[in-house]
């Protein structure tokens, strides 16, 4: 409550003026005695209780009547927060810049547009001494409080939305953080989002411990209809030219009505394929596109879909590494002891030298003709042998696998041990017994583990029976990719932006019955597909994340065609420009791409009630109306509501009841009769 | 009686009354002479019939020129004048002394009243009885006609005071008892009784062939309820008290006590009883006067 001319309170002095009239003008009660009552029992509304009652009714009225009028004469106003008039004011604006807020309104345009003019009212609302700060939801980094608000809206007119989901809960928090620090008497939080339901916060944000704080809340609400598209993560198999590749894609209709949504597959910025897919309401459709690609290197796409709401979640980012075939080089040291050590897995992986016919083309290699030409276009290099590595060879096989290549080792006497222990080094890398001669020792059965872990029921695996074998360590860096009653047999290692995948076990007869067996060729091609892969250097990212790179010098490309460098220190890097959804490639990190996916809830666009704004903090919210003025709003509510009018009607609804219920007793009643009565004695 | 002073018979009161008669409406027996008629016929100075003589009569009154006229024998009849047995009942509860500031209480004039009757009935030579009640019956003094008698009487009344709560069903039941038939009873009330049969009382009076006379004897105050404001009411009787708003309440008390007197006009009309409202305000020897003109009417 407020007043705005305070010096008429002083007319509260005369509320107790009624009750002293009363009391004067009170009649004493006389006695008489009377021969019967016999008249008078039966009625009761002529008792003297009710006319006490009513006298004490019409004296509340009166005492209320003088309140009233004492109120209405001051200005009273009411307030529903405490804003002291010249005080300064400390703002933060909380603009939710999540992909929802892409939504479209009635007006025609998108939420975060209205969202950006909104906020631009409240600037204009806000006094040259007010300081103002500007909170994005996303994450994004915003202004600190300030008293310049040109920087503000600076920021908020380069804002854009972002396809991160955000938190509003650690959007206000940064934001009381900030008033707290704030030496400003009047503490405000502008939340501007279109608060859908998926991004409500689970608990009741703390926003009571603030002083002196109001939260506004600006609901923007929009249509809830939007279709989008997610691509589920890459397949396991290399994607080699000329060979078709699925990509598969989900289309989901969050909206209340079934759609007709038209889909194309784009490839280097060249629509491929498209169709017309119907999604029903609140369902998803899942379909693939297959093609084959028509050149080797990396290649981004998209799947695209048409639907005039949310356009981030309208393009789904792809990326792959196509190559020609794999080329798998094969070293050994050309005195094998016990024949060739490739001979099973070159059947098995390229049974016709000349079509390979898996896509694999395996070339044999003697150790003493091994160079770094060997390894040109190479994919997986196999090592089997037992002399010691020269100086070149550790260099061409250290680039190899700085490249990302693959190795895959298999054990051999301990001579050549020195050498791959000086090649882990080099890494700063050591894997344990990685290079050893087998040991006499019967098991039974291979068990694959994941990603490989889906070929254990059909191959019959539990059949394989083993004589001699290299038990791998694989520390605490290692994969174990495979394992034989507990003993590792395969270990994958990253190094750089290679492999090191180094088996426990000789690929011929002498070691297990495997190489006799029909699961010997299914596997290898599967092991040699999957050393092959380029998954572990493409990195699925959601809007909004932050990434640690390694690496001494990093550079990046993004969807978008932007070039720069990232900060390096200590060898690591942290990108956070992850805003919108793409794929950006990396130079010179153990990352090659990362795709950015959007946020699947944020494309779910049913709002929440305001019963669930409100319950959402736990202080009071005031709800603001987007179709009115902003600036006005406020103004508004830091100033209150003149009652006067109010009061006024209340005071004549006081006096004419008081009037009716007076009766003779009625002092308004009696005064009119009064007047009528001179009126009629003059004439 | 012309040197003794009596509170309720005042020498100005007497010189009113002189030319008095009390007649009663229907005639009474009574065993003296006096100037009522009796249903009985006598042998007086009034003619009243001739009848057939059978034997027995008194050839005494054989008018022997009408047995000369026509050969037959007819007896003369007289009226006879008897003498009135009257009761005077006056009802001595509280309610009875509720004060006027104008007017002497209702049961002074209620005595006044009595007392007038008493002397007028005693120089008429009838007998007079008197009984007064509250809630039992207080006073009783059997119909007499001698001097002595009336002396008794005034100071009887002189000597009473009201008091008591008001059971008139069963006193006037247990008077009607004691009254023979044929008397003239005069009932001094204000007749203000919770039990709404106490009239039931009068039946018995009413089937003894008593001539009964109610006078219902109100201040100005019951009549007109002239309070205002605020009132604390005191049942004189039971002690009850209620704040009242006068005004506010005026009308109702009016019109509930006319319906009442209504109700009690109504049963009196039934049974040929006079009901008369008299108020303490007026001259008690006036409203003798206009009372026995209404009486006088009537034969």
């Amino acid at each position: 409550m407020d007043f705005g001319r305070m010096i008429f309170l002083w007319g509260l002095l005369a509320v107790p003026l009624p009750l002293l009239l009363h009391l004067f003008f009170k009649r004493r009660k006389q006695r008489v005695k009377f021969s019967t009552l016999l008249f008078f029992l039966r009625r009761e509304r002529y008792f003297a209780y009710r006319r006490r009652l009513l006298e004490l009714l019409l004296l509340a009225l009166r005492i209320l009547a003088v309140l009233l009028l004492v109120f209405a004469l001051s200005r009273m106003f009411f307030k529903r927060f405490t804003f002291i008039a010249g005080a300064k004011t400390e703002a933060v604006i909380v603009l939710d810049d999540s992909m929802s807020m892409q939504r479209r309104l009635a007006s025609g345009g998108t939420a975060f547009d209205m969202a950006l003019k909104k906020a631009e009212d409240i600037l204009d609302s806000l006094s040259g001494d007010d300081n103002v700060a500007l909170v994005f939801v996303s994450g994004k980094t915003g202004a600190d409080l300030t008293g310049d608000k040109n920087t503000v809206l600076q920021q908020l007119r380069q804002s854009s939305v972002t396809a991160a989901a955000g938190s509003i809960t650690a959007a206000v928090q940064s934001a009381i953080e900030q008033l707290r620090q704030a030496p400003g008497t009047n503490r405000e939080i502008y939340l501007i989002s279109d608060f859908q339901r998926t991004a409500a916060p689970s608990h009741p944000i703390a926003l009571s411990e603030l002083k002196n704080s109001r939260l506004f809340c600006l609901p923007l609400r929009g249509s809830d209809s939007n279709v989008s598209v997610e691509l589920p993560p890459p397949g396991l198999a290399p994607v080699i030219v000329g060979r078709a590749v699925n990509i598969p894609f989900k289309l989901i209709n969050h909206g209340q009505t079934d759609r007709e949504v038209k889909v194309e597959l784009e490839v280097d910025g060249v629509t491929i394929q498209s169709r017309n897919v119907i999604v029903a309401s609140e369902s998803a459709v899942s379909d693939a596109f297959s093609w084959p690609p028509q050149r080797s290197g990396r290649i981004n796409g998209y799947v695209h879909i048409d639907d005039d709401s949310v356009a981030l979640d309208n393009r789904a980012a792809f990326t792959c590494d196509v190559s020609g075939d794999v080329r798998a080089v094969m070293v050994h040291d050309g005195t094998p002891r016990d024949a060739d050590p490739f001979f099973y897995l070159r059947h098995a992986i390229d049974p016709e030298q000349d079509r390979h016919l898996y896509g694999i083309a395996a070339i044999t290699v003697p150790l003493e003709r091994f160079s770094a030409a060997s390894l040109k276009d190479a994919t997986i290099l196999f090592w089997a042998a037992d002399g010691r590595l020269s100086a070149s060879a550790a260099s061409a096989i250290k680039e190899f696998l700085d490249t990302g290549g693959t190795l895959i080792s298999l054990p051999r006497t301990p001579a050549a041990v020195p050498d791959f222990n000086a090649l882990c080094s080099a890494y700063g890398f050591r894997l344990v017994n990685p290079y050893r001669q087998p040991e006499e020792r019967s098991a039974c059965g291979l068990r694959f583990l994941p990603p490989l872990a889906g070929f254990n029921e059909m191959l019959q695996l539990n059949l394989l029976k083993w004589r001699r074998m290299a038990p791998l360590n694989p520390g605490n860096s290692g994969r174990v990719l495979a394992e034989s009653g507990g003993v590792a047999l395969i270990v994958e290692q990253l190094i750089g932006c290679g492999r090191w995948i180094a088996l426990g076990f000789d690929l011929r007869r002498g070691c297990s019955d495997w190489p006799l067996l029909k699961s010997f060729p299914v596997m290898a091609v599967a092991l040699v597909n999957y050393a092959a892969g380029t998954r572990d250097v493409i990195v699925n990212l959601t809007c909004g994340g932050k990434m640690e790179l390694k690496g001494k010098k990093i550079a990046f490309q993004d969807y978008a065609g932007h070039r720069g460098d990232l900060p390096v220190v200590n060898g690591m890097a942290t990108w956070s420009e992850t805003w919108l959804p793409g794929v950006t490639t990396f130079d010179g990190a153990d990352v090659r791409a990362v795709v950015l996916r959007t946020s699947a809830p944020e494309s779910d666009l049913r709002l929440a009630d305001d019963s669930v704004i409100k319950d959402s903090f736990d202080a009071s919210v005031t709800l603001l109306d987007p179709g009115e003025e902003i600036a006005g709003q406020v103004v508004a509510l830091r100033q209150g509501t003149e009652l006067t009018g109010l009061l006024l009607s209340l005071l004549l609804v006081v006096l004419t009841v008081e009037y009716l219920l007076g009766a003779d007793g009625g002092m308004l009643r009696r005064a009119v009769k009064k007047i009528f009565s001179h009126d009629r004695e003059a004439k | 009686m012309a040197g003794t002073q009596y509170r309720y018979l005042p020498p100005e009161t007497l010189d009113s009354l002189k030319n008095i008669e009390l007649v009663a409406r229907a005639l009474v027996e009574g065993g003296m002479l006096g100037l009522h008629r009796s249903p009985y016929r006598g042998f007086s100075s009034e003619f009243a019939e001739y009848r057939k003589y059978v034997p027995g009569d008194s050839i005494r009154y054989l008018d022997w020129k009408a047995y000369a006229r026509c050969d037959r024998y007819y007896i003369k009849c007289f009226e006879e004048e008897t003498n009135l047995r009257s009761y005077i009942v006056l009802d001595k509860s509280d309610s009875m002394g509720m004060p006027d500031t104008k007017a002497p209480a209702k049961f002074n004039y209620a005595c006044y009243l009595a007392a007038a009757f008493m002397y007028l009935m005693h120089q008429q030579h009838d007998g007079v009885g008197f009984f007064a009640y509250d809630d039992d019956v207080r006073v009783v003094s059997e119909c007499r006609c001698s001097r002595s008698h009336l002396i008794d009487l005034l100071k009887m009344l002189e000597n009473l005071r009201p008091g008591g709560r008001s059971d008139a069903g069963s006193c006037l039941k247990l008077i009607a008892e004691r009254i023979p038939k044929r008397s003239l009873v005069l009932v001094f009330s204000d007749y203000f009784d919770t039990d709404p049969d106490f009239l039931k009382a009068l039946d018995h009076l009413h089937f003894k062939n008593c001539e009964v006379v109610m006078l219902q004897v109100l201040n100005d105050n019951e009549l007109h309820f002239p309070y205002k404001g605020l009132i604390e009411f005191e049942d004189l009787e039971t002690g009850d008290t209620v704040d009242l708003e006068a005004d506010s309440c005026r009308e109702y008390f009016l019109r509930s006590l006319a319906e009442y007197n209504r109700r009690i006009k109504d049963f009196c009309d039934c049974r040929r009883i006079a009901f008369e409202t008299l108020t303490s305000s007026t001259p008690f020897e006036r409203a003798l006067a206009v009372y026995f003109a209404k009486r006088e009417g009537m034969f």
